[in-house]
């Protein structure tokens, strides 16, 4: 087997994880969340009382919202994947420590929440000043785009390419529409999340309809 | 200049077999990976995989695990520190290999 055959396999084994399409639904479906606690962010009355109480439900319901979309993409994984084509289990770093895990879960799925919402708040404060809003947004639009081109070169997969595409276009489109920033920016996020749960959407019908369950093969062997 | 094929000598041959290698590559990509994951990617047969893997648990390059996923039976293969090794000292040999032919 040639070099490069075996690091074509180890790219092949490494993407395997995006192989069905159901943790960009996930993604998807989070992003639309917090499209949604950012659009009420600006719908309710700013007094103290609201505030706290936003701020209390949304740390509530996102960190549900978080364990939640993880235990039902692990059941669709038992279901749909692994009967299909297999289950793998990627390598942890080994040196860290979890003495409770769920404690552990709950806290970097809060602070990966908090950072999101306060990078979005800071954009809008940061830029607001120096750039037009048009500007605004379609800089907005391409930082969403990159995670997903650095995906797509680090593990291969042409539709990430294709999806981060999309996202810079709709940055473009709404910065040249926008009525407001804080608008702007929210449906950029909306969108990320809507175009990721169709590109997953798709993922998911091709791989059902070109796999099928196997029995274990241990059976009986 | 040293003769490239001397080096034929040094590469493991339990590894260097086109199906444990793929086998093996796999394996070292993963945690751990079911047999309906290896019987996937590699298009072998079951009792053409069953045999390889056995091969390889001999040779304490691979541990196979019997367990249920709910009510389903399932066997989990992952790489011993061993095999991890000799993997990577098989890498190695052939990185050098094939940069000593002229």
């Amino acid at each position: 087997m040639a070099k490069n055959e075996m690091e074509e396999i180890i790219q092949r084994t490494q993407r395997y994880w995006c192989v069905d399409g159901l943790a960009e639904i996930g993604f998807g479906i989070f992003m639309l969340l917090v499209t949604l606690f950012l659009l009420l962010n600006i719908l309710i009355p700013h007094d103290p009382t609201s505030i706290f109480l936003f701020l209390l439900g949304y740390l509530v319901i996102a960190g549900l919202g978080g364990f939640g979309l993880n235990s039902i993409y692990r059941q669709l994984k038992e279901r749909i994947t692994y009967p299909r084509t297999g289950y793998v289990a990627y390598r942890r770093p080994s040196t860290i420590a979890y003495p409770n895990r769920h404690a552990s879960r709950l806290v970097w799925i809060i602070l990966l929440l908090v950072f999101i919402f306060t990078l979005v708040t800071s954009l809008i404060g940061v830029l607001q000043n120096s750039l037009s809003i048009g500007a605004n947004l379609t800089l907005f639009g391409i930082i969403m785009a990159l995670p997903l081109y650095l995906l797509g070169g680090a593990y291969g997969v042409w539709r990430f390419y294709l999806l981060g595409a999309l996202i810079a276009v709709l940055g473009l489109v709404v910065g040249r529409n926008a009525f407001s920033e804080s608008i702007g920016m929210i449906s950029i996020l909306g969108g990320v999340g809507l175009l990721t749960i169709i590109s997953g959407g798709f993922t998911l019908v091709n791989y059902k309809r070109t796999t099928r369950s196997l029995d274990d093969p241990s059976r009986g062997e | 200049m040293s003769n490239p094929l001397r080096n034929l000598d040094d590469f493991d041959r339990l590894i260097h077999e086109p199906a444990r290698l793929m086998i093996v590559t796999i394996l070292y990509t993963v945690d751990k990976a079911d047999f309906i994951y290896l019987l996937r990617e590699t298009g072998m047969t079951r009792g053409n995989l069953s045999t390889h893997l056995t091969r390889l648990e001999e040779a304490g390059y691979i541990q196979i695990e019997k367990t249920f996923r709910g009510k389903i039976p399932q066997t989990l293969c992952s790489l011993t520190e061993t095999g991890r090794r000799a993997f990577e000292a098989y890498r190695r040999w052939l990185k050098q290999f094939v940069e000593s032919i002229p």
